[in-house]
C-alpha cells in the first residue's frame, strides 16, 4: 500500500513513518513524504495513494486547507487521511472531522495508537 | 492568581476614569501587600469574586479624592463628609466592576455587588493565605489604589 | 355557559369535554366526551321527534318528546355547569330507558320502535360502568321483554318466537358490549398504571433523560432532574443547543455546534464520534435571573436509540460530574502538593534547624527589601527588577545550599524571567506579573516555614540533632573555614561544587570531612597568602577554597583546591635535605616526587608547629586512610597560583544503586 506522510518536520516524518513499518501489517508499505500541502496534494495527484498521515499546522497550505481541497474533489472523497496532532485540544480535532479527516493521533506518535486507528478505519 | 483575571480590572478602572470622569490615570509599580494590613485610604469599594477563582478586589480613595470624584459626578463641589460621596463612589465602583465582567466572561468568574467601606483605617479581611497584589494608580487630582487578592482555584 | 372564540375544532373539543378540554385522563376523557356526544345526540334527535310528531298531528307524542328533549337538554347544561359526570350520565340513562321503553311499547314503523333498545347496553355501559351499566341494562332488558311479551302492552303484536329473538339479541349485545368495556377498561387502567409508574421513574431518577429528533430538539417528556441541570423550567421542544448556549463559552458553543453537526452525517466512526465528544464533560455557566450564576460540570451521552425512521431517535442522558470532577483535580492537586511537601520535607529533615532557621529570616529579610522597594513611590522598573534579581540570586544560592532543590529551582526560574526582563526591556504588565510570582514564592515560602516549624517540633522532642548527610557536611566545612578565617586573620570563604545530599556516600562521610578539614588547615597554614601579596598576584583579597565532587562509572572524585601559593619544590626541597632520610636523595628529586614528600610523616614545612596544621602527622594520615579506603590521592599545583588534591574512592557497592 502507498502512504503519504506530511508534515514540515523531516524528524516528526521518519517518527511517524518509523512507527508504521515497524508492525509486520504495513512493513512493506510504501512511504511518501511532503514537507508542505502543495507539495502533499503534487504527490496524491500523481500517485495512487491509499492513505495520508498529515500534520495539522504547517506553513503555506496548513493541514485543514488541504483536506478541504482534497475532499473537494470526488476521486478523493474517500481517501482515508489521519491527522497527527500535538494539540489535544478537543476543538481543532472536531474541525478536522468535520473537513472530513477519518480519524485522528496525538503527537507523540506511537505505533500502538497509530495501528489502533488504521484498525479502526478498516485498513 | 492569574495575570488575565486581574488586567479587566484595571482596563475597566482606567477606562471608567477616562470616559466618565474625565481624569487620567497612571499605574505605578505593583507590589504585595504585607502583613500588616494597616493603610491610609478613607474609603474602599469591595466586589467579590466567586467562580473559577475566590477573593476580592478593593479599590480604595483617600477622601480627597473621594469628594473630587463625587464633584465630578454631581456637578459641583461637595465636602469629603457629604452623604453623596458614598452613593458616588458605590455608582462608581460599581462601574468599573461591571465593565471589568466582560473582560472575565470567558474565565466563568462572576462578580458580585460592590460594598463601600468608609472610615479611616477600616479593615479589609482579606483570605488569609492569599497573597495580595497592590496597584497604586495616580490621578492628578490624587491617588487611588486597587488591590487584588484572588486564590487559584482549579483552573480549567 | 360563556361563548369562548376560539377555532371551529377546539370549540367542538370544548362543548365535547365540558370545557375541561385536556384536564382529565385519557380515560376519564373518552368518557365524558361520550357523555356530553350522546347527550346532544339524543336532545336533538328526540326534538327532532317531536318536531315530526308535531307535523303529522301526534300531539301527545310530540308533547311528550318535546319535553324529554328539553330536559336533555338541560342535562346537558347540567353536566357542563358542575361536572357532576357520573350524576349526568345516570340522569342520561334513566331518562334514555324510560324513552326507549316508550318507543318499544309505541311500536313505530312495523314495530321499528324496539330496535332504538338495541343501542341501550351500550348506553349504559360506558355510561355507567361495567356493574351500574350492566344492572340498568338488564333491568331495561327485563322492561322491554315485558312490554313485546305482554299481551297487553305488545301493541306491535310480535309474534313470541319474534320477541324471544329480540330479547335474545339484546342479550347478547350486553354481553359483548359488557366484554368490550371490560376489556377496555382494564387495558386502560394497565396503561394508566405504566405511564405513573414512567412518570415516577422520569421524577426520581437522578440523570436528565430526554429525547431528541435529529435537529436536536427535545421531545416532549423528559426527567425532571434535567430541568434542574440546565436551569430551565420547560425544556421540551427547545433545541439542546439554545439551552446550553448562555452557559457556555463561545469555543466550546462552537465545538458542540460542530460535534452535533457531525452526528448525523454518517461519516463518521461511531468510536472517533465517542472520542471527540466534547459535551462529554463541559463546564457550564448558567447565569441566573437575579444576576449570579451557577456553576457546574455536566455529563452528556447521545444514544441512537431507534430506527431512523422514528421522530425521536436519539435519547440523550445529562448527569452532574461536577463534584466528581472537582474531586479529581482536588485529588490531583493534592497529589502533587502532597510529592512536593514530601520532597521539600526530605529535604529540610536532614538539614540543621539553626541553619534553616537562618536560611527563612534571611529569605524573609530579601523578600521584605524587595517590597519595600516596590511600593516606594521613587523606585523606577528598572531598579524593582533589578533588586528582584539580585534577591532572587540570593535566595536561589541559599536554597540551593541547604538542599532545598525544589524552592531553589522555582526562585531559579524566577531568577530567569526576570533576567529576561532586564535584558529584554520590561512593561507594566511584567511588573505586575513578576509582582504575582513574587507572591507565589512567597507562599511557598510560607509552607516551608510551615514545615520547618512542624520539624523543630519533632526534633525538639526526640532531641536528633544533625542527621547524617552531605549538607551537614558542606555546613560543617563552612563552618570550619570561617573558623580557621577568624583564627588566622585571613578572609576566606568556600565554595562547593557538585555537592548535594547523595554526592558523598555515606561509607565515605568521615573520611571525607577529616580529609577536608587536614586540607583547610593546611590551606590556612601553608597556602594563603598575605593580603598584599595577593594583590600583587591580581587575587581576590580573600582566598578561595573550592570543593567539588564527581561521579563516573568506577569512582567517586573528590577534588580539593585553594587559590593560594601551591607547592614551591624548592621549599620541599630545602626542607627535604634537612631530614635524615632525604638528604642525599632530595637533591636530584624532581619537582613531582618532591611534591609526593608533603604526604610523607613528619614532613612539614610550616616555620613553627602550632596549633595548626603544623604538624606533619596530618597529610600521611590522610594519605593512608585514603589508601586504607582504596582510594588515591594525588596533588597538583601551579607554583604561585593553586593546590589541588584529587581523591578518587572507588564506588561502594550500595551507593551504585543510587547513582
Amino acid at each position: 500500500m502507498n502512504v503519504l506522510v506530511v508534515d514540515d518536520s523531516r524528524i516528526m516524518r521518519n517518527i511517524v513513518k518509523n512507527a508504521l513499518v515497524h508492525h509486520p501489517r504495513f512493513s512493506s508499505a510504501e512511504c511518501f513524504d511532503a514537507g508542505d500541502g502543495a507539495e502533499a496534494l503534487r504527490i496524491i495527484e500523481s500517485n495512487k495513494i491509499d492513505l495520508v498521515l498529515l500534520d495539522w499546522n504547517m506553513p503555506m497550505m496548513n493541514g485543514l486547507e488541504l483536506v478541504k481541497r482534497l475532499r473537494a474533489k470526488s476521486e478523493y472523497a474517500k481517501l482515508p487521511i489521519v491527522m497527527i496532532t500535538s494539540e489535544s485540544a478537543k476543538y481543532s480535532v472536531i474541525e478536522a472531522v468535520k473537513a472530513g479527516v477519518n480519524d485522528y493521533l496525538v503527537k507523540p506518535v506511537s505505533e500502538k495508537a497509530l495501528v489502533e486507528k488504521l484498525d479502526r478505519l478498516g485498513i | 492568581m492569574d495575570i488575565a483575571h486581574i488586567e479587566p480590572f484595571i482596563e475597566a478602572t482606567v477606562g471608567v476614569f477616562r470616559d466618565m470622569l474625565g481624569m487620567e490615570s497612571q499605574f505605578l509599580t505593583p507590589y504585595l501587600l504585607g502583613a500588616d494590613l494597616k493603610h491610609e485610604w478613607d474609603i474602599s469599594g469591595i466586589i467579590g469574586i466567586a467562580g473559577d477563582s475566590k477573593g476580592v478586589v478593593v479599590i480604595s480613595f483617600t477622601a480627597e479624592l473621594a469628594a473630587e470624584i463625587t464633584s465630578v459626578l454631581v456637578g459641583h463641589k461637595v465636602a469629603s463628609d457629604d452623604p453623596d460621596v458614598i452613593d458616588a463612589v458605590g455608582e462608581l465602583v460599581n462601574i468599573i466592576a461591571g465593565n471589568a465582567k466582560k473582560g472575565l466572561e470567558e474565565f466563568r468568574l462572576s462578580i458580585s455587588l460592590p460594598s463601600i467601606i468608609r472610615g479611616s483605617n477600616h479593615q479589609i479581611s482579606w483570605q488569609s493565605d492569599v497573597p495580595i497584589v497592590g496597584i497604586p494608580f495616580r490621578t492628578a487630582s490624587g491617588k487611588f489604589h486597587l488591590s487584588v487578592g484572588l486564590e487559584n482555584i482549579i483552573s480549567s | 355557559m360563556q361563548a369562548k372564540v376560539k377555532k371551529p375544532a377546539a370549540l367542538v373539543m370544548d362543548v365535547l369535554t365540558s370545557g375541561t378540554n385536556s384536564a382529565l385522563e385519557a380515560g376519564q376523557r373518552s368518557r365524558v366526551v361520550f357523555l356530553n356526544s350522546v347527550t346532544l345526540a339524543g336532545g336533538i334527535m328526540i326534538a327532532l321527534f317531536a318536531a315530526l310528531n308535531f307535523s303529522v298531528g301526534n300531539l301527545p307524542l310530540a308533547i311528550a318528546c318535546a319535553s324529554v328533549s328539553a330536559i336533555v337538554f338541560a342535562n346537558f347544561a347540567f353536566i357542563r355547569a358542575t361536572r357532576r359526570f357520573l350524576a349526568g350520565g345516570a340522569v342520561d340513562c334513566i331518562i334514555i330507558f324510560l324513552f326507549y321503553l316508550l318507543l318499544a311499547y309505541s311500536g313505530g314503523e312495523a314495530g321499528s320502535g324496539v330496535l332504538w333498545s338495541m343501542t341501550y347496553p351500550l348506553i349504559a355501559l360506558f355510561l355507567l360502568g361495567p356493574v351500574w351499566g350492566s344492572a340498568v341494562a338488564l333491568s331495561y332488558g327485563g322492561a322491554v321483554a315485558a312490554v313485546i311479551f305482554h299481551p297487553l302492552l305488545n301493541k306491535s303484536g310480535f309474534p313470541p318466537l319474534y320477541s324471544a329473538r329480540v330479547v335474545g339479541t339484546y342479550f347478547f349485545i350486553w354481553v359483548f358490549a359488557l366484554i368490550y368495556e371490560t376489556v377496555r377498561r382494564a387495558t386502560q387502567a394497565r396503561l394508566l398504571e405504566a405511564k405513573k409508574q414512567t412518570d415516577d421513574i422520569l421524577a426520581g431518577v437522578y440523570d436528565g433523560i430526554f429525547l431528541m429528533d435529529r435537529n436536536f430538539r427535545l421531545g416532549a417528556v423528559h426527567s425532571k432532574r434535567l430541568e434542574e441541570l440546565v436551569e430551565s423550567t420547560d425544556p421540551a421542544g427547545k433545541p439542546l443547543l439554545d439551552l446550553l448556549a448562555p452557559a457556555l463559552a463561545k469555543k466550546d458553543f462552537d465545538a458542540a455546534s460542530d460535534y452535533l453537526d457531525l452526528f448525523f452525517a454518517g461519516t463518521v466512526n461511531e468510536a472517533l464520534l465517542a472520542e471527540i465528544n466534547p459535551l462529554s464533560e463541559i463546564g457550564l455557566n448558567f447565569p441566573r435571573p437575579d444576576g449570579s450564576s451557577v456553576s457546574r460540570r455536566l455529563r452528556f451521552q447521545f444514544i441512537r436509540i431507534a430506527s431512523a425512521a422514528s421522530p425521536f431517535p436519539l435519547m440523550g442522558v445529562a448527569s452532574d460530574v461536577t463534584d466528581e470532577y472537582a474531586l479529581k483535580r482536588k485529588l490531583e492537586a493534592e497529589e502533587k502538593e502532597h510529592k512536593r511537601s514530601m520532597e521539600s520535607l526530605f529535604q529540610i529533615i536532614h538539614v540543621d534547624p539553626a541553619m534553616m532557621r537562618e536560611f527563612i529570616s534571611d529569605t524573609e529579610a530579601e523578600l521584605e527589601t524587595v517590597s519595600d522597594l516596590m511600593r516606594s513611590e521613587e523606585s523606577s522598573g528598572a531598579e524593582v527588577l533589578e533588586t528582584l534579581f539580585q534577591s532572587a540570586h540570593a535566595i536561589k544560592g541559599n536554597a540551593a545550599l541547604l538542599g532545598l532543590q525544589e524552592f531553589a529551582s522555582k526562585v531559579h526560574d524566577y531568577e530567569d524571567s526576570v533576567k529576561a526582563k532586564i535584558d529584554g526591556g520590561h512593561q507594566w504588565r511584567d511588573l505586575l506579573e513578576l509582582t504575582l510570582a513574587l507572591a507565589d514564592i512567597k507562599k511557598e515560602l510560607d509552607s516551608l516555614k510551615f514545615l520547618i516549624q512542624k520539624i523543630l517540633r519533632f526534633q525538639s522532642e526526640t532531641k536528633t540533632a544533625g542527621l547524617r548527610d552531605g549538607s551537614l557536611l558542606t555546613w560543617s566545612i563552612e563552618k570550619i573555614v570561617k573558623r580557621e578565617s577568624a583564627r588566622c586573620g585571613i578572609p576566606a570563604s568556600v565554595r562547593f561544587e557538585g555537592f548535594n545530599r547523595d554526592s558523598v556516600p555515606d561509607e565515605y562521610r568521615k573520611l571525607a570531612k577529616d580529609v577536608i578539614i587536614q586540607l583547610i588547615r593546611n590551606s590556612f597554614a601553608h597556602g594563603f597568602e598575605d593580603k598584599r601579596t595577593r594583590a600583587e598576584r591580581r587575587k581576590d583579597e580573600a582566598g578561595l577554597i573550592t570543593l567539588s565532587v564527581a561521579w563516573d562509572e568506577a569512582n567517586v572524585t573528590l577534588r580539593y583546591s585553594d587559590d593560594g601559593r601551591g607547592l614551591d619544590p624548592e621549599l620541599i626541597r630545602r626542607k627535604a635535605l634537612s631530614l635524615p632520610e632525604f638528604s642525599v636523595k632530595a637533591k636530584t628529586m624532581s619537582a613531582g616526587e618532591l611534591g609526593k614528600l608533603i604526604f610523607h610523616p613528619g614532613f612539614s614545612t610550616a616555620e613553627s608547629a602550632g596549633l595548626g596544621a603544623g604538624r606533619g602527622i596530618g597529610m600521611s594520615l590522610v594519605k593512608r586512610r585514603i589508601g586504607e579506603a582504596g582510594g588515591k590521592l594525588a596533588v597538583r599545583s601551579a607554583l604561585g597560583r593553586y593546590l589541588e588534591f584529587v581523591v578518587s574512592l572507588p564506588i561502594p557497592r550500595s551507593a551504585e544503586a543510587v547513582s
